[in-house]
């Protein structure tokens, strides 16, 4: 008797579970007067609401149903949704991305005219005074201006 | 049918399949909601909602486990779910503490039997004690079962169960020494 009222206190005063299974399982479980201090299952029993008490649950299928329905269909439409969206996104990041892209590599874009020169002018001659003349063109750097020069044929 | 097979019946064919999965534990979970939230509606919706939760996540079944376990485990994260939502109510409204809500609801609800229960012992009970004594009680769940319910080690889910049997006992000796008394 001593013992158990030792081990109830123990119990009482141990911080940790472990340690309380432990009393439980080395004296409470084998002690049988410990075990008169527990209630047995048919004396629990009437203290729980049980299966019997919980009364009609037909309506709780209707509502499953109807949930799981609209579920599936809110799925499907959530994927054209998410379809949309990532289309979206994806487009936006891709034009993000070139945009960027063209912003760090300006040369791309403008195409250095002194290396088109040739290709966008093309002057067979130039005549002053009914004379063949010497034609020269210039390209100021970083300008997109042409200078077409023609002098005098000496 | 057992419960794996009706499973997979319910994944091969249509909703209407998974009726038979309901009718056979929308009883179990309903007494277990209620022996945890005690209020009619919230056991209602969280029943719902696992029975839900539990279609849509079918095919992570794990064969090689209990069906009943993976269940009373969901209905007993969503009950506890319901409760925190609940005293978060309360602490917002500053209101008195959610289990004298509990007790003030069950008094109206005609569909229980609960002014003994309330009068004893299980209002001094936790949550997590109801429900030891609820899978100990009505499903025969051994302390390992009860812990991979509850997502705890064994050796508290046996600490529970004792405790909540000591609390149950103390309150019956105390009765009947009154009633001796009378």
């Amino acid at each position: 008797m001593f013992r158990c009222k030792a081990i109830n206190f123990l119990f009482s005063i141990l911080p940790l579970k472990y340690w309380q299974d432990l009393l439980i399982r080395r004296h409470i479980q084998k002690c049988p007067s410990c075990q008169k201090k527990l209630a047995r299952i048919d004396e629990v029993k009437p203290f729980l609401i049980g299966e019997n008490k919980v009364g009609s649950l037909e309506g709780l299928w209707h509502g499953i149903k109807a949930e799981i329905s609209q579920g599936k269909r809110k799925e499907q439409r959530s994927l054209l949704l998410r379809l949309r969206w990532a289309f979206g996104t994806a487009s936006f990041l891709i034009a993000l991305a070139a945009g960027i892209w063209f912003y760090r590599n300006p040369t791309l874009v403008k195409t250095p005219l002194k290396e088109n020169l040739v290709e966008r002018f093309q002057i067979n001659y130039v005549r002053i005074e009914n004379k063949p003349a010497r034609a020269f063109l210039f390209q100021p750097h970083d300008s997109e201006m042409i200078v077409v020069w023609a002098e005098k044929n000496i | 049918m057992d419960d794996k097979q009706l499973i997979e019946n319910c994944l091969d064919g249509d909703v209407d399949e998974f009726r038979k999965i309901v009718d056979k534990y929308r009883g179990k979970a309903m007494a277990l909601a209620l022996n945890i939230l005690w209020d009619q509606q919230d056991a209602e919706d969280a029943c719902q909602d696992v029975f839900i939760k539990i279609y849509l996540n079918l095919d992570n079944f794990d064969f090689k486990k209990s069906f009943s376990t993976w269940f009373y485990s969901n209905l007993y994260n969503r009950c506890l779910d319901y409760l925190r939502k609940r005293r978060r109510f309360y602490k917002l409204f500053k209101r008195v503490k959610s289990d004298h809500f509990l007790l003030d609801d069950t008094k109206n609800s005609s569909s229980f039997e609960l002014q003994s229960v309330i009068k004893g012992t299980l209002k001094d009970l936790s949550p997590k004690e109801r429900t030891v004594l609820f899978l100990w009680v009505n499903e025969g769940y051994t302390s390992e079962e009860i812990a991979s319910v509850m997502k705890c080690s064994s050796s508290t889910a046996r600490v529970h169960l004792f405790k909540a049997r000591r609390k149950i006992k103390a309150v019956l000796e105390k009765e009947n020494v009154s009633m001796q008394g009378n």
